[in-house]
C-alpha cells in the first residue's frame, strides 16, 4: 500500500519535472515585492487594508482620508439633521461600505445554520436571460428604513433573509493525505413581497477586498483584450472570455472587470452601484432608488427628497471614488525566501498564471497620476472562466453563465487571517483556506487543479506559502 | 509660575504618581533645586526606548486621571443643577463640561494603538482584557451625535424631528420622550442603547450627549437652523430641566417645564435631568476603568507597556499614534471635512461650540507624547525621558529639531483657530470664511508636515511595526 502511493507520487512527480522543463519560469523580480509599483502602502498591512497609495504626498492624502469617512460611517434616513449623511435605503444591505468590507477586508462570512450577515448578498438573476427579478429587483435587499416622515404612515418592508447551511465534503490527495471542504446551501425565509419570478435564481456574493482596484481599473482594455480566447484557439484547454457591459458615463459597451461576474466597466461605476444598491444612496451614476413597482411603500419613501436631489453628490462621491482609486496594495512579505520562490516556480510549472496573470505595466492614461504606468501584480487576467459545477449557480449576468467567474485578484490574500482576524476565500467565501480555494477550481481550472493535488506535500505547502506573500 | 514648576516635579513623584522609583532617577532629573530660582531645566542624560515608553505610560496615566477628576466635577456640577436648576448652576455646568474637555482631549493622542481606550473591556469571566475595537472610545466621545434619538431637534426645514433618522427606533420619538419604552432613564439603559439596533450612528451617550443635553442644537440666535450660521452655540434654556420639585426660588415669570421654545410635560423635564445625570456618570464610569488600567501600581496594561521586551513596539505604536491622530484624524476627519462640505455635522464639539479647543488639544497631545511633558489640570508638570531626547541620543539631532519645530509650528497655527474662536468666531463659522478657511487650511498643511517628520522618526529609530517584525511566520 505504501509503496504503491509512494509509487504514484513519484509518477506524477516526474511528470510534473518534465512539464516544468519545458516551460520556463520567469526570473524573480525584486519588482514583485511592490505589487502596486510605486502606489504599493508604504508599510505591511497590521489592523487594517485601508491605507493609502505610498506614492501621494501627504498633504494630498487628506482627499483620501475625507473619502475614507463617506466609506466608514453609517448612513442614515432622510430627513435627518446629519444632511451630509444621510439618504439611507429605503431598501438597503448595510448602512456603510465598512460594514461588510471590514477594514478594506472581507466581512464575516456567515456561520452554518445562521441568517446570511451583510457581507454575503444575494443577486437575484435570471436563468436564462440577463435580467432581474420583478418583484424584488437585482439584488436582495434584507433591511428597511423605518420612517418618521408625516406623509408616510405605511412601513417599507425588508425584502427577506436567507438562511446559510454548509454541507461536509471529504476528499483526497492521490497521496492519500484527506481534505475537507463545506459547501454552502441556502434557503430563503421571510419574503416580504410574494414570491420570486418563476426563473428568478439567487448567486451569493461575498463581498470582496477592496484595496488596490485603482490598479485593476488603470490596465488597458487592450492589455486585457489580448488575453482574450473563447473558443481557446490556442488549445490550451483555457478560454479566456471578458463580460462585455455598458460604461454607464459613456455610454459604451466595455470589459466588465469589476464584480465577481465582472458586471462593472469602470471602478467608479462599481463603487456607485454598490452606493445604491447595497445602501440604497443615489448618486451621479445611479440617480434612482432601487424601489420595484410592487413596493409602494418604498417608492413613497423614495420621493420624500425634492426630485433631482441625490444622496451623495458629486464633489463627496467623487472623494469616496478617490479614496477607492488610491486604497493601497500590501507590499510582499516573504516573497524572496527559497520556500516562497519554490512555491513561485510551482505556480508557473502548474500554469496558474494562465488566468492568474501575473503583471502588467498600467495605462499613462488614467486619471489618477500615482495610478499611471505603474508596473503592478495583481495575478488575475479579469477574465470570464467556466469553474465547473462545484462553483456554478444558475444565473446569468450579462455574458457570464452561471459557472463562469471572473478570476479574482490574488495580491494580498495571505493577510487576511492577520488583518482581519479570519480568513474566507472565493465568491461566497466557503473555501476557509487558500488550500481549499484551490481544491473548489473545476472546469476549465479542473487539470491545473489535478497538477496541484498531484504535488507532494511540501510542494503543495511551498505554493501555497508563495500565494500568502504576495 | 517656574517655581510652581520645580515643586511640581517633585510632588509627582511622591503622590501622585508613586512610580518614580528609583529606575528612572537616571533619566528624570530636576537639576535646579534652588528655592527661588525661576529656572527650571530638566535633562534626560540618556533616553533610552525604556524610559521613554514608561514616561509615556506616565502621561497617559496622568492626563487621564485628569479627565476622570474632571468628569466627575462635571457630574457632581451637573447633579446639582438637575435637582436645582438656577441660572449659575447650569453655567457652572457648562463650564465643568468644557473644563472636563481640556484633559480628554490632550489624551486622545493615546488612541490608535489597541491600548485601553480602544481595546479595554471584559472578557466572559469578567475579567479586563483587550480587545481592539471593543474599547470604552465611542462610548466616551463618539461623534457625530444622534441627537434626536435622545430629545427633542428640528431639521433644517424647521419641522420638530419626531423620529430620526439615525434610528430604527421608532415608538415615541426619542428616549427622553418615549416613557413607555424606557420606563426608567438610568446609566444601564445608556450603556444598553449605545447603537441602538446596531446602528453605529445611534452614537447616545458620552462628553457629546452630555454637551447636547447642556447646550442644545447649535441653531441660530433666533432658533431657526439655516445654511449660513450665526455666531451662537446651542441656547437650550434652563428651564428645560423645571420640574414641580426644582423651581428655584427666585424663578420671577412662572414658567415650568420646557422642551425648547414650548411647554413640556414635567415628566419630561425630569427624564432629561435623569438622562444628564446617568450620562455623567456613565462618563466616569469608563473613565475610571481606562484609568486603573494605566494605574502604576496595579494597572494590569501599564505593567504590560513598560515591560523592556515591549519597549520598541510601544515607541513605534506612540509615534504611529502620533501620526494617525496628527494626518487622517485631526487634520482629515477633525478638520479638512468640515471646511469641505461646509458641514456642521462634522465640527466635533457642535452645541457647544469648543471644537477649537479640540483641534488646539489634539495637537497639544501630540507634542506632549513627543516631548515628554504635559502639565496636569492643576499646575503641576510632569516631565521625562522624550523622543525628542532620544532621536538625539541616538544621533538624529537635525531630525529631532525639525519635528519639534514642525510641532512647534502647528501649535502657532491651531491657536490662530484657537483665538479666533475666542474673539467670537466659532470654528462652525470660521469654516464659512474665505480668510479663516485659509487658516484652518495652514493648520492642515503643518499637520501633514509633521506627520512626514513623524514617520521619518518612526524610520530612523526602526521601531515601525515591519522593523519589528519578522514576516516568516509560517502560519501567515
Amino acid at each position: 500500500m505504501l509503496s504503491v502511493s509512494c509509487m504514484l507520487s513519484v509518477a506524477l512527480l516526474s511528470g510534473v519535472s518534465a512539464q516544468a522543463q519545458a516551460r520556463t519560469v520567469p526570473a524573480f523580480s525584486e519588482q514583485e515585492l511592490y505589487p502596486g509599483g510605486q502606489a504599493t502602502a508604504r508599510r505591511v498591512a497590521q489592523r487594517t487594508f485601508i491605507h493609502p497609495a505610498g506614492n501621494v504626498p501627504t498633504i494630498q492624502q487628506l482627499d483620501f482620508w475625507d473619502g475614507f469617512s463617506f466609506f466608514r460611517d453609517p448612513w442614515v434616513a432622510s430627513p435627518a439633521i446629519t444632511k451630509d449623511r444621510d439618504g439611507l435605503g429605503p431598501l438597503f444591505n448595510a448602512r456603510s461600505c465598512k460594514t461588510c468590507h471590514n477594514d478594506g477586508g472581507r466581512g464575516r462570512r456567515a456561520k452554518d445554520g445562521e441568517l446570511a450577515p451583510p457581507a454575503l448578498l444575494f443577486r437575484l438573476l435570471k436563468t436564462n436571460t440577463w435580467g432581474v427579478d420583478a418583484h424584488y429587483g437585482g439584488q436582495l435587499q434584507p433591511n428597511a428604513v423605518r420612517l418618521s416622515h408625516h406623509t408616510l404612515s405605511k412601513p417599507v418592508l425588508g425584502e427577506g433573509n436567507v438562511r446559510v447551511h454548509y454541507e461536509t465534503i471529504q476528499g483526497y490527495y492521490p497521496d492519500g493525505t484527506a481534505y475537507s471542504l463545506i459547501k454552502p446551501s441556502y434557503k430563503i425565509e421571510q419574503l416580504s413581497y410574494g414570491s420570486f419570478e418563476a426563473d428568478t435564481v439567487i448567486s451569493a456574493r461575498y463581498t470582496p477586498a477592496v484595496y488596490g482596484m485603482g490598479l485593476l481599473d488603470a490596465i488597458s482594455e487592450q492589455d486585457l483584450f489580448a488575453q482574450q480566447d473563447i473558443a481557446d484557439e490556442d488549445q490550451d484547454g483555457i478560454s479566456a472570455k471578458y463580460n462585455l457591459v455598458t460604461n454607464i458615463k459613456t455610454g459604451q459597451p466595455s470589459i466588465g472587470r469589476f464584480g465577481f461576474k465582472g458586471l462593472h466597466a469602470t471602478l467608479e461605476q462599481q463603487i456607485a452601484g454598490a452606493f445604491v444598491n447595497d445602501i440604497g444612496i443615489t448618486n451621479p451614476l445611479f440617480s434612482q432608488e432601487t424601489c420595484t413597482n410592487v413596493q409602494h411603500a418604498c417608492k413613497l419613501a423614495a420621493s420624500i427628497d425634492p426630485k433631482g436631489t441625490l444622496d451623495i453628490p458629486k464633489k463627496l462621491h467623487d472623494l469616496t471614488t478617490y479614496m477607492g482609486q488610491i486604497l493601497a496594495v500590501p507590499k510582499a512579505r516573504d516573497l524572496s525566501s527559497d520556500k516562497a520562490l519554490q512555491g513561485r516556480a510551482l505556480f508557473y510549472q502548474l500554469q496558474c498564471h494562465v488566468c492568474h496573470t501575473p503583471s502588467y505595466i498600467t495605462t499613462k492614461d488614467y486619471p489618477v497620476a500615482a495610478l499611471q504606468a505603474q508596473k503592478i501584480y495583481p495575478y488575475t487576467d479579469l477574465a470570464l472562466h467556466d469553474m465547473g459545477e462545484g462553483l456554478a449557480d444558475q444565473g446569468r449576468e450579462n455574458l457570464a453563465l452561471g459557472s463562469e467567474w471572473r478570476t479574482p485578484p490574488l495580491w494580498g490574500i495571505g493577510l487576511q487571517q492577520r488583518v482581519q482576524g479570519y480568513q474566507a476565500f472565493l465568491h461566497d467565501g466557503r473555501a476557509r483556506t487558500i488550500e481549499e480555494a484551490i481544491l473548489w477550481h473545476g472546469g476549465e481550472a479542473d487539470k491545473t487543479k489535478h497538477r496541484f493535488m498531484g504535488l507532494s506535500t511540501n510542494e503543495r505547502n511551498a505554493l501555497i506559502y508563495f500565494l500568502k506573500q504576495i | 509660575m517656574k517655581n510652581i514648576k520645580n515643586i511640581a516635579l517633585s510632588l509627582v513623584c511622591v503622590g501622585v504618581l508613586a512610580a518614580c522609583g528609583s529606575d528612572d532617577k537616571n533619566t528624570t532629573t530636576a537639576v535646579d533645586n534652588t528655592q527661588g530660582n525661576e529656572q527650571v531645566e530638566v535633562v534626560h542624560p540618556a533616553a533610552t526606548f525604556e524610559s521613554v515608553v514608561k514616561t509615556n505610560a506616565d502621561q497617559a496615566f496622568a492626563v487621564y486621571s485628569d479627565a476622570l477628576i474632571s468628569a466627575k466635577a462635571l457630574q457632581t456640577a451637573t447633579d446639582r443643577f438637575v435637582a436645582d436648576p438656577s441660572e449659575a448652576n447650569f453655567v457652572a455646568a457648562k463650564q465643568a463640561w468644557l473644563n472636563a474637555r481640556e484633559s480628554y482631549g490632550q489624551s486622545e493622542v493615546f488612541r490608535f494603538r489597541e491600548g485601553p481606550i480602544d481595546a479595554l473591556t471584559k472578557d466572559e469571566q469578567g475579567n479586563w482584557t483587550l480587545v481592539d475595537g471593543q474599547g470604552p472610545e465611542g462610548a466616551i466621545n463618539a461623534w457625530p451625535l444622534a441627537e434626536a434619538l435622545i430629545d427633542y431637534t428640528q431639521d433644517m426645514d424647521g419641522h420638530e424631528m419626531r423620529d430620526t433618522s439615525a434610528s430604527v427606533y421608532q415608538p415615541g420619538g426619542n428616549i427622553i420622550a418615549d416613557s413607555e419604552t424606557f420606563s426608567q432613564i438610568t446609566k444601564e439603559l445608556i450603556r444598553e442603547k449605545f447603537e441602538l439596533d446596531g446602528e453605529e450612528a445611534n452614537v447616545t451617550s458620552g462628553y457629546h450627549a452630555i454637551e447636547f443635553l447642556l447646550w442644545g442644537q447649535d441653531l441660530n440666535e433666533d432658533l431657526t437652523y439655516t445654511a449660513l450660521r450665526d455666531y451662537t452655540a446651542g441656547h437650550r434654556p434652563v428651564t428645560d430641566y423645571y420640574t414641580t420639585q426644582n423651581i428655584p426660588a427666585d424663578e420671577a415669570n412662572g414658567r415650568t417645564c420646557t422642551s425648547g421654545e414650548q411647554g413640556a410635560r414635567d415628566e419630561i423635564c425630569q427624564r432629561r435631568g435623569d438622562y444628564l445625570k446617568a450620562a455623567a456618570a456613565l462618563l466616569v464610569e469608563d473613565l475610571q476603568g481606562v484609568v486603573d488600567a494605566w494605574n502604576p501600581e496595579s494597572g494590569f496594561y501599564y505593567a504590560q507597556y513598560t515591560q523592556a521586551d515591549n519597549a520598541a513596539v510601544n515607541l513605534g505604536a506612540m509615534l504611529e499614534s502620533m501620526g494617525r491622530l496628527s494626518f487622517g484624524e485631526l487634520a482629515g476627519e477633525r478638520m479638512s471635512i468640515a471646511v469641505r462640505t461646509d458641514s456642521q455635522e462634522d465640527e466635533h464639539s457642535c452645541f457647544s461650540d469648543n471644537t477649537h479647543r479640540d483641534i488646539w488639544l489634539n495637537a497639544k497631545g501630540i507634542r506632549n507624547t513627543y516631548l515628554g511633558v504635559y502639565t496636569r489640570t492643576n499646575g503641576l508638570e510632569l516631565s521625562g525621558a522624550s523622543i525628542h531626547n532620544l532621536l538625539i541620543t541616538k544621533g538624529h539631532t537635525e531630525l529631532a529639531e525639525q519635528l519639534n519645530a514642525a510641532l512647534d509650528k502647528t501649535m502657532a497655527k491651531a491657536s490662530v483657530i484657537d483665538q479666533t474662536a475666542k474673539s467670537g468666531k466659532s470654528f462652525d463659522v470660521q469654516i464659512q470664511q474665505a480668510q479663516h478657511k485659509e487658516e484652518i487650511y495652514a493648520a492642515i498643511s503643518a499637520l501633514a508636515e509633521q506627520t512626514d517628520l513623524i514617520q521619518k522618526a518612526i524610520d530612523a529609530l526602526g521601531v515601525s511595526a515591519e522593523d519589528l517584525k519578522q514576516d516568516t511566520d509560517e502560519n501567515l
